[in-house]
């Protein structure tokens, strides 16, 4: 049997690895391991309950704002109040200006170099001064590194070149197609903080909205605050609608064995895009779909489980009831990350899930 | 090394520099620029943080970040953006601890907890799990600066508050001041701090011909030598008396719990985003996130205490957070 660890999975926020079990080619057994352990259900106990809007943000810096609503309602929802309506339109717009932003990052900055041969910058012979840039940058970093002062190491830790077990690669191997996808990348950072200067607008700032409060936003939408926010998300859709697209389709082609990996069989979603003030109607609806059909979503059923995470505290517990007692040491556990389950299955949520429901639940 | 004024003005970022630097120039300087260093190497490491101070670098504009990449310092390892993986990546902090590398800039981002190594592990090695203070205490010998980025590596921050209950910590969590006690550490606090602040600073420290001042906290006087309150948007309505008493009201936001009098921060002029919004512009005031004591700031919390009336208060549904809620309404410290 061979064991197979990729620590740390780099890429993604938080701390990740993986471990893999392989025995005469199949794989037997597969740990996800979260690597990191903060406490943010403890460290929110005994506190002003407004605090929590602050505090549960900083979960996450790539999706604050997702937590800080969640928050928000939360606490809505103690307090037995309900936001007023410029309150839900504009969480709504920041909510999906941070899409906007969740969905770039993710498919240029984060997952892309998985896909695209960043070292095919090497073979670029037009004029564009910033794949110029890091054309030069690429060279001295794999040819000129060993003899630099400034090289700490002979790998290139930004620019991997994993052979793959055939030797072939794991990457596309169309030279433009990676150069475009490239010049994504390098545009897409800048259409990126587009999305978040929409978000900035109406939180304040971003990561971490300091304008989230219970009962709306501390932000008053002048009509100058408006009109910034269209004409930047008009700049944001053309490059989603001209390069984007053509570049989720372009990966998408180059990997068709990829659609027959993996499987799906549950979604879940809360529903997104709150469409009254009574947290009850969304754009993106809310509901379960297990075993080929939709369901409506029963909060209640949702429970935690910790048999192999290092909590110390009861396992299958519904969250109100979760304890989250960290035991770093409890024997069988090897992971921060607890397992949520809806009814005892899994789910996926997410885009996808959302995207899904809503069609089949609006059909 | 030295650099010309005008250059260094337009790395710090400054809105002056900006205007009086057109674009087309800036190409030339690069180039200029390029020959006349050679690039830092910077190792980036995060242990309990949100990765919420990188994606705000990643906001850097003027220069943006991939020019800072590319062309000022070199980058050899940040787990939010680098292509390796695995092996490849932590190849790096490795051979960086076992060659005895010199001359590289250490950043940390996030708090390092000290119960228990387990907390936060980045990389494995022979089998055994490597925390995040193991490659902090080994890293930190050799490396020519230590800065820390984001309130939780300068001082805690939320990682490091304390469970009210019992009054301890859950992880143990310490700044990078209380992992390096014998190194001089340059802290950029702000949660998250503001992408011209992260690479003023680390320029400033390569760039030696400038001497940053900083103040009792380590950090620069550049940028936190001033109060939110001096620089704020609402400084005359304050003069004027004209106070919100509530969010969405115009008026200085002292009475809501806005903690500018006492944070030192330049975001009310230098603005988030290139001149997007502000934390006071927004309307919700500072919620003190460049200060030691954040989020705690003794028994007060971020917000002044819920400002409900007792009628109110007696409608809430929980006998618990009605508890809650009348206690900190009648005991909080409101502002000091």
């Amino acid at each position: 049997m061979a064991r197979v660890i990729i620590d740390p999975i780099t890429r993604i926020e938080g701390h990740l690895s993986i471990e893999i079990d392989v025995e005469g080619g199949r794989v037997v057994d597969a740990k996800c391991r979260g690597d990191m352990f903060r406490g943010y259900e403890k460290i929110l106990r005994g506190r002003n309950p407004v605090d929590a809007n602050q505090i549960t943000q900083r979960i996450c810096g790539v999706c604050p704002v997702s937590h800080g609503i969640a928050s928000s309602k939360c606490l809505e929802s103690a307090f037995k109040i309900t936001p007023n309506k410029n309150g839900r339109i504009l969480r709504n717009l920041a909510l999906a200006a941070n899409y906007l932003h969740s969905h770039l990052i993710h498919f240029y900055h984060l997952a892309a170099l998985d896909f695209v041969d960043i070292t095919a910058v090497l073979k670029y012979e037009g004029w564009d001064s910033g794949l110029n840039n890091l054309k030069e940058w690429a060279k001295s970093e794999l040819q000129g590194k060993k003899d630099r002062p400034d090289a700490i190491t002979s790998v290139g830790p930004f620019l991997p070149r994993y052979g793959g077990i055939d030797g072939k690669g794991f990457y596309i191997k169309d030279v433009n197609i990676n150069l475009d996808a490239i010049a994504g990348y390098v545009k897409a950072l800048d259409i990126r903080t587009k999305a978040h200067k929409m978000v900035a607008l109406l939180g304040g700032r971003v990561p971490h909205l300091v304008g989230l409060v219970p009962g709306g936003m501390t932000q008053v939408p002048t009509r100058k605050i408006v009109r910034e926010y269209r004409s930047i998300l008009k700049d944001v859709e053309k490059f989603i609608n001209d390069v984007y697209i053509g570049h989720v389709i372009a990966v998408a082609k180059a990997f068709p064995d990829y659609f027959k990996i993996g499987k799906f069989n549950n979604f879940m979603s809360y529903g997104l895009f709150d469409l009254d003030e009574k947290n009850e109607k969304f754009m993106l609806q809310r509901g379960v779909y297990i075993n080929g059909a939709v369901e409506k979503l029963d909060t209640s059923l949702i429970r935690e489980q910790v048999a192999y995470s290092r909590y110390g505290s009861g396992s299958n517990l519904h969250p109100l009831k979760g304890e989250t007692d960290p035991n770093p040491h409890k024997p069988g556990a090897y992971t921060w990350l607890k397992a949520p389950r809806y009814r005892g299955l899994g789910m996926e949520v997410g885009a996808l899930a959302r995207i899904f429901i809503s069609y089949l639940a609006k059909n | 090394m030295a650099l010309r004024r005008r250059e260094f003005l337009k790395i710090m970022g400054g809105a002056t520099a900006a205007i009086a630097f057109p674009s087309v120039m800036i190409q030339g300087c690069k180039r200029a620029l390029k020959s006349a260093l050679e690039r830092t190497p910077v190792i980036w490491i995060q242990a309990q943080s949100c990765s919420g101070c990188s994606v705000s670098l990643l906001n850097k504009q003027n220069p943006n970040i991939v020019s800072v990449i590319t062309e000022y310092i070199s980058l050899n390892f940040h787990q939010t953006i680098m292509g390796g993986q695995g092996d490849v990546a932590i190849r790096v902090l490795d051979e960086a601890v076992k060659k005895n590398w010199q001359g590289y800039v250490l950043i940390v981002e996030g708090s390092i907890p000290t119960k228990s190594d387990e907390y936060c592990t980045i990389g494995e090695l022979n089998g055994r799990m490597i925390g995040a203070r193991e490659w902090i205490e080994k890293l930190a010998k050799n490396a020519k600066a230590i800065v820390t980025v984001g309130t939780c590596a300068a001082y805690g921050g939320i990682p490091a508050a304390n469970d009210r209950v019992t009054g301890n910590n859950p992880t143990g969590a310490r700044p990078v001041s209380e992992i390096v006690k014998d190194k001089t550490i340059v802290n950029i606090p702000g949660c998250p701090p503001h992408p011209d602040w992260i690479i003023g600073t680390l320029l400033h420290l390569l760039f030696k011909d400038r001497i940053l001042k900083f103040d009792d906290y380590g950090r620069p006087l550049l940028y936190y030598g001033k109060t939110v309150h001096e620089k704020c948007e609402h400084l005359t309505e304050y003069k004027m008396g004209i106070f919100a008493e509530h969010w969405g009201d115009p008026g200085c936001l002292y009475q809501l719990g806005c903690l500018g009098m006492d944070s030192g921060c330049d975001i009310p002029v230098r603005k988030w985003l290139e001149g997007m919004n502000s934390c006071t512009g927004c309307g919700a005031g500072c919620i003190g996130c460049t200060e030691s004591d954040f989020p705690d700031y003794g028994k007060r919390g971020i917000f002044k205490h819920v400002t409900a009336s007792l009628g109110e208060i007696k409608n809430l549904e929980h006998a618990k957070s009605r508890e809650t809620v009348l206690k900190l309404r009648n005991g909080g410290i409101i502002n000091g």
